[in-house]
């Protein structure tokens, strides 16, 4: 087989970009919310580094999301809110502590690594509480809360 | 019943002009054709602008003169004569930031200095009017913020969230920087040369990363170096970022459009010349060489007093720039002589291959100015 090495690309007269080279973001050891969206109608509200900034909000007039480095909360009395919250932790032990409402139609879902779920929860009209032991690696949290919903999440560090 | 706006109008102590909404809806029109038309090939852009215009000849024409805006790397508003209050009259703030002042209005949008309600923390809040640049457009904005988000450096301004409200307005809040235009700064507080130069190191590195991730600043200018209490330099303004993405026969260009995208005398060569889709990183080492040379020499690399816009675009592309030691800021054979003719070459492939490469360059610099100003004193 004729191994030739020949660019696959096409190669142009013009600016060509150099090599990247990227580090991934840092991990820390214990558990911080790395990253965070919220929608609510037509209007959404993104996170985009809560775990370097203080404690800021997506306030609506009947809707509000409000996210920290180790903390969410968010409730509605008007439409659906949505929430996605990405939560990196080290090799420190660590758990969210969930504390939810979910009126029919609602929904709680925490995946490991993207798609494999640890936990869901089942539309309630009570209040529950839940803890999640977050493994190594980033975990997903999505929720969506109907009209009277309620979510608070905490994330507990065991060695702090 | 109580009103319950979603949002808080910025005050901005002017009343907002009165709109047309025929002229509106056709300034909108044409923003959504151009945007479309920036994402294809240059060949049959004219074809689809034609085609979407729908035998409206004048709304071609403002679309043309939009695309030969954006080829040229000078706003596209401003060229076209659109008025940008016309466009967006009522930006709004999302709830939760309360509006101090107007920092500054661009393009398409204006940069509100607010406080946050939660933290009590003041933001710089930038808002964008997108919605009528269609679907594609928001979420290229979106895409775009969550990659300079990603840029960490002492030396560049942290995006602390973003988002868009009903109205389709979006919005970016990032830390606020309570500094000083570096020039002014320079000229009120008599530094040396060489603590003006040693003050554009750190924005060499913080372009070393942010280039590291294909986004190219293209408007570096004394306006967008602001210098802190603390003496500390920080980079801002990535409104007219462009970002390279995919490999490299997939490469896509991304512009923000409706933004201000360079400033004309600080412009590359490349850029000037209208080849602002293919100006590099190379561009940005430029650009900051033009602003280094003006630390130092208290003047731009070329004389532009009195010409006009073109004439000022024909003396980037074409003269070469004066030398620092002409200008008596340097002696003839100091190394500052070498790194300018090397940062301002005319040819990207003989500048600074790199933005680590040209911040080591400065250091050495900093240092040969550090004796000759030590030398200047005794």
């Amino acid at each position: 087989m004729d191994r030739d090495f020949s660019p696959s690309y096409s190669t142009t007269t013009h600016f060509e970009p150099a090599a990247r080279n990227i580090a991934r973001p840092a991990r820390p050891a214990h558990a911080v919310v790395e990253h965070a969206v919220a929608r609510h109608g037509r209007a959404e509200h993104e996170w985009l580094q809560p775990a370097v900034g203080s404690a800021s909000a997506f306030n609506r007039p009947e809707a509000r999301a409000l996210i920290g480095a180790n903390r969410c909360i968010a409730s509605t009395d008007d439409q659906a809110l949505e929430v996605e919250l990405v939560i990196s932790c080290g090799f420190e032990n660590a758990q969210a502590e969930i504390l939810y409402r979910l009126p029919a139609g609602s929904y709680l879902s925490a995946d490991d690594a993207w798609d494999l779920p640890i936990f869901d929860a089942i539309s309630d009209d009570t209040e529950r509480r839940v803890r999640v032991e977050l493994p190594e690696g980033r975990t997903k949290i999505t929720c969506r809360l109907e009209c009277g919903g309620r979510l608070s999440v905490r994330l507990v560090n065991q060695n702090s | 019943m109580i009103d319950r706006s979603a949002s808080t109008q910025v005050q901005t102590g002017q009343r907002a002009p009165a709109v047309d909404p025929a002229k509106s809806n056709r300034l909108r029109r044409a923003r959504a054709i151009f945007t479309c038309a920036c994402d294809m090939p240059a060949d049959e852009r004219l074809m689809f602008v034609e085609d979407s215009c729908g035998g409206d000849v004048a709304l071609v024409e403002l679309v043309r003169s939009l695309l030969r805006a954006d080829e040229g790397n000078v706003s596209a508003w401003d060229c076209a004569g659109v008025e940008v209050a016309s466009i967006s009259p009522v930006l709004s703030l999302p709830l939760g930031y309360e509006p101090i002042r107007e920092l500054g209005r661009g393009g398409a949008g204006v940069v509100q200095l607010c406080r946050e309600t939660e933290s009590g923390e003041l933001v710089a809040v930038k808002l964008v009017h997108v919605e009528s640049s269609g679907r594609s457009a928001a979420a290229r904005f979106r895409r775009e913020w969550r990659l300079l988000a990603r840029l960490r450096h002492p030396a560049l301004v942290a995006l602390r969230s973003a988002g868009t409200l009903d109205s389709g307005c979006a919005y970016l809040v990032m830390d606020f920087i309570d500094g000083q235009d570096i020039r002014k700064h320079c000229r009120e507080q008599h530094l040396p040369a060489h603590r003006r130069l040693e003050m554009l190191v750190p924005i060499a590195d913080a372009l070393a990363v942010a280039h590291g991730h294909g986004i190219i600043h293209r408007d570096l200018k004394p306006g967008n170096i602001l210098v802190e209490r603390n003496g500390g330099a920080r980079l801002i303004d990535f409104g007219a970022a462009r970002v390279l993405e995919g490999d490299l026969n997939t490469r896509h260009e991304h512009t923000l459009t409706g933004q201000i995208i360079g400033t004309l005398s600080y412009l590359s060569p490349e850029q000037a010349s209208g080849n602002s889709r293919h100006a590099d990183h190379r561009s940005d080492l430029y650009q900051l060489g033009v602003v280094a040379y003006e630390l130092l020499a208290g003047m731009l690399p070329y004389d532009m007093d009195g010409h006009t816009s073109a004439e000022v675009l024909r003396t980037i592309i074409a003269e070469p720039a004066r030398t620092l030691d002409s200008t008596g800021a340097v002696k003839a054979g100091h190394p500052a002589v070498a790194f300018f003719e090397r940062a301002l070459a005319k040819s990207p492939e003989q500048r600074f291959g790199s933005a680590s490469e040209m911040a080591d360059a400065m250091r050495a610099v900093v240092d040969a100015l550090k004796s000759s100003d030590s030398q200047a004193v005794r």
